[in-house]
């Protein structure tokens, strides 16, 4: 045989990759926080509901932690609680998003104003985010059960526990710009 | 530990597909059915008074439907959808011509896809700029009714031109096919993602040249605000069409650059790396920082159009757009001409067969660029700043021209009192020197706030920067696509009638551009499809030039082309170069090397006959 590749160098390449694709998504969520500073300063609008945010930004951190362990899991070769944590990540992600629907719904915060227009873009772009990272972890948790990850082989659930953990990051971040700072 | 990973990557099904329709074609009927869904859902929760069955919000989401089902058409299902969820990829490449019509694994047909779409675009775009042309040989409008017609063409031009053009040719198109070679690897990183990345270079180009169905637009490449978020619709399919082009710009980035650090072959060090792949390597970390933020500029600007928000309308602040226009903008112009100035030091000391001089000095002037090209963006806008603010600007912009030198320097070094091989690659090197030159020094005077504040949106600044542009990187594509012309096609082209079509190009150009700047020095103003009856004689002049230079790109294409196919075969390595691509065969089997590859010196030196580097090659199958 000719040399293959080693698995730890291709993954190696695949890690790096992802990486750096993570911090080139990073700009556009530093570009609204900039906006953000430019247009709202340190303005936080009495109408925004604290409570609502506060959820929902426990929501993201609670289902991050899930995705973290389940990635453990799989190191530790339990596939299937690799698979069910990621599933239960995704549903409280859900439930994230909804409460932001509902939120959008209520129309609390008027999206003519300063304050609003940068809320709505902010949460808006976190969400989407949150959106394909939902669709990722549900994507990954059924091929890891078609191809059967092991505790050697998981590079999907790496990745998409990557991206669940920017994306948690990133919509928390924009929670302390919107609700606090 | 040497682990198998074939499992997760089920690519061998028994059962291949068997496609019924041309991948292209059911891009096509699935992205028109993608569109008449999501924009349909959307006027059904969100209709507007007389019930249209297309509004800018649904034509934006219907966008997002036909995208996603243009990529899942030309094979994104089969190919990334399918194997996503576990199931086996039915995906299968064909291996005949077909290959080129769907998605592809193969960094080399994924390069000349991109060459390919790529000067399609350029074709249009050029034919675009023949009709602005053609509007501007009379003072008064004569050939467009509506000026709205006249800027949306010169829109639809300048954006095709940078983002279709300018920014993939050098780093998708060549970069793809020859990085790899380069560098002895047999595959990309992220292949069947770069595979996808093509295609949405046409998604974009048909998007913006789609445009004006939905209304005339007028802002031009730069989308400036306020007037974009009171134009018509057409500027939605403005950012849209950006930013289908921008994605795929940074997903060959992307992979390019992972590629180049994990997939060198043995003894491939840092200081042995090719200078066009340190060109790419720069280019990719700039694609990878910008590209996303002229994207979310771009959303920004497009939730001013449809909610309506107020970011950057008369309401909020425009000027914070002409920044993050600019901060993206700079480095943009970076990102096209770099690995043109690392493929003049490539091409040089082949041709001259000596050693390139100060190597070292050449990478880092790349490197200062492109971290300096960050810091200079308010040198647009000028015009509307205070004069306490211009200094640090207008100082980095002139510093830059340093670290610019260097590649210079190193260029001239090599060809002092060398042998030089005059072919045809050498004379448009040589022709592209010479046209960056100018345009390098006239970006100098602009950066002077004195003379900005003069010449600013005249045709000085139209003339400065297509000298830098079309002189400096597409003089340099031409002449990469003569010199590895043979490793593309094994075949030669004619070198006498490549000097004379070279030349042509050379005369036109320069009597189109060089013209432009007494044009506005004289005050011709950009954006405008009449002017005072004073400037005509100047405009009829460039614009027949500019028909010359039209005509003369096409003959390049068509001697190109020629020669592809027909041309009489090459010898191996025609050139006598010494970097990795060469030492396959012409044009290179799949896997690029018939057996391993093992670089054992530097590239550039040629006072010694060591060969670079080995090919140890694969044992024969025994029969
Ligand atoms: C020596 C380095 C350069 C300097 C100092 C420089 C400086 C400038 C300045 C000051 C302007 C603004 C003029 C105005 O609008 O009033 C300008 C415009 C422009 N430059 Fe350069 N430039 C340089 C190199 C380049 C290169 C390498 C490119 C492209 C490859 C380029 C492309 C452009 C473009 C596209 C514009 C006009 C954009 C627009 O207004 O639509 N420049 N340059
Ligand atoms: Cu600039």
């Amino acid at each position: 045989m000719a040399v293959t590749y080693a698995k730890d160098r291709e993954i190696a390449a695949y890690r790096w990759g992802f990486r750096i694709f993570l911090v080139s998504q990073s700009v556009p969520f530093i570009l609204i926080f900039a906006d953000w500073y430019m247009f709202d300063g340190y303005y936080v609008s009495p109408v925004a509901s604290k409570w609502l945010g506060s959820i929902e930004a426990f929501f993201g951190l609670l289902s991050g932690l899930i995705a973290w362990q389940a990635l453990q899991a799989i190191r530790a070769g339990h596939l299937m609680a690799m698979i069910q944590g990621f599933r239960r990540a995704a549903v409280i992600g859900g439930a994230q998003l909804v409460l932001l629907a509902y939120q959008w719904g209520t129309r609390f915060i008027p999206p003519g104003t300063r304050y609003g227009e940068v809320y709505y873009t902010l949460s808006g772009v976190s969400g989407f985010y949150e959106l394909i990272g939902i669709f990722v972890l549900v994507a990954i948790s059924f091929r890891a059960a078609r191809v059967q990850f092991t505790a050697h082989y998981h590079w999907d659930a790496e990745a998409a526990e990557y991206f669940w953990i920017f994306q948690m990051v990133a919509g928390f971040l924009s929670y302390l710009f919107l609700y606090w700072i | 530990m040497e682990q198998q990973i074939t499992q997760a990557e089920a690519r061998n099904n028994p059962q291949p597909k068997v496609m019924h329709m041309a991948p292209v074609l059911r891009g096509l009927v699935w992205a028109t059915i993608g569109f008449a869904i999501f924009d349909l859902m959307t006027v059904a929760v969100d209709p507007f008074r007389g019930r249209p069955l297309v509004t800018e919000p649904s034509v934006v989401v219907g966008w997002v439907g036909a995208l996603i089902g243009w990529l899942m058409g030309v094979g994104g299902y089969e190919g990334v959808i399918l194997p996503l969820f576990g199931s086996p990829s039915t995906w299968v490449e064909p291996k005949n011509w077909r290959k080129y019509f769907g998605l592809s694994t193969n960094h080399k047909v994924i390069g000349l896809q991109y060459l390919v779409t790529s000067s399609s675009i350029f074709f249009i775009a050029g034919m675009d700029a023949m009709a602005i042309r053609y509007e501007l040989m009379q003072p008064s409008m004569h050939f467009f009714t509506y000026t709205g017609q006249y800027l949306t063409a010169v829109g639809v031009h300048g954006s095709l031109m940078m983002f279709g053009v300018g920014t993939v040719v050098l780093i998708s198109g060549l970069g793809n096919y020859f990085v790899p070679l380069m560098i002895g690897a047999k595959e990309t990183v992220f292949s069947r993602l770069s595979g996808i990345g093509h295609w949405l270079l046409p998604a974009g180009a048909l998007t913006l040249i789609a445009s004006p169905l939905l209304g005339y637009w007028d802002t031009g490449w730069r989308g400036y605000e306020p007037l974009a978020s009171q134009d018509p619709g057409g500027m939605v399919f403005y950012y849209l069409g950006i930013f289908a082009m921008t994605l795929s710009t940074i997903i060959a980035s992307l992979n390019l650059a992972a590629t180049i650090i994990f997939h060198r072959a043995r003894g491939m060090t840092w200081a042995r790396l090719p200078l066009f792949v340190w060109g790419i390597l720069t280019v990719s970390l700039l694609n990878l920082i910008w590209q996303p933020e002229i994207e979310m500029t771009f959303v920004m600007a497009l939730l001013d159009k449809l909610i309506p928000f107020h970011f950057f309308d008369a309401l909020g602040s425009p000027l914070t757009y002409l920044s993050m226009f600019w901060l993206f903008g700079h480095p943009e112009v970076y990102i096209i001409v770099l690995p043109a100035f690392a493929l003049w030091n490539e091409i040089i000391p082949v041709m001259a067969q000596k050693n390139l001089f100060a190597r070292d000095w050449a990478i880092i002037g790349l490197i200062f660029v492109m971290m300096l090209s960050g810091l200079v963006w308010a040198h647009h806008i000028f015009t509307n700043m205070r004069n306490s603010e211009m200094f640090p600007f207008s100082f980095f912009s002139e510093m830059i021209s340093i670290p610019t030198g260097f590649s210079f320097m190193a260029a001239i070094g090599t060809l002092w009192r060398a042998r030089l091989r005059f072919t045809t690659p050498t004379l448009l090197v040589l022709m592209a020197i010479f046209n960056f030159v100018i345009g390098g020094l006239t970006g100098v005077y602009l950066a002077d706030p004195p003379v900005n504040l003069q010449v600013h949106d005249t045709f000085f600044v139209i003339a400065h920067f297509h000298y830098t542009i079309i002189g400096g990187a597409i003089f340099t594509w031409v002449a990469a696509m003569y010199y590895w012309l043979p490793k593309l096609s094994g075949r030669m082209f004619n070198d006498t009638l490549g000097k004379w079509l070279a030349l042509w190009i050379f005369i036109g150009f320069n009597g189109t551009f060089s013209q432009m700047f007494l044009l506005g020095l004289d005050g011709m103003n950009r954006w405008v499809p009449a002017y005072p009856p004073y400037l005509k004689p100047l405009n009829y002049s460039v614009s027949l030039f500019a028909f010359f230079l039209g005509a003369g790109f096409i003959a390049n294409a068509i001697h190109i082309w020629w020669a592809w196919v027909k041309g009489p075969k090459s010898p191996e390595n025609p050139w006598h170069a010494r970097t990795l691509e060469w030492l396959t065969t012409s044009p290179p089997p799949d896997d690029n090397f018939d057996g391993e590859v093992e670089v054992v010196r530097g590239f550039y030196r040629y006072d010694h006959d060591e060969p670079s580097a080995y090919l140890v090659k694969n044992p024969e199958p025994a029969e």
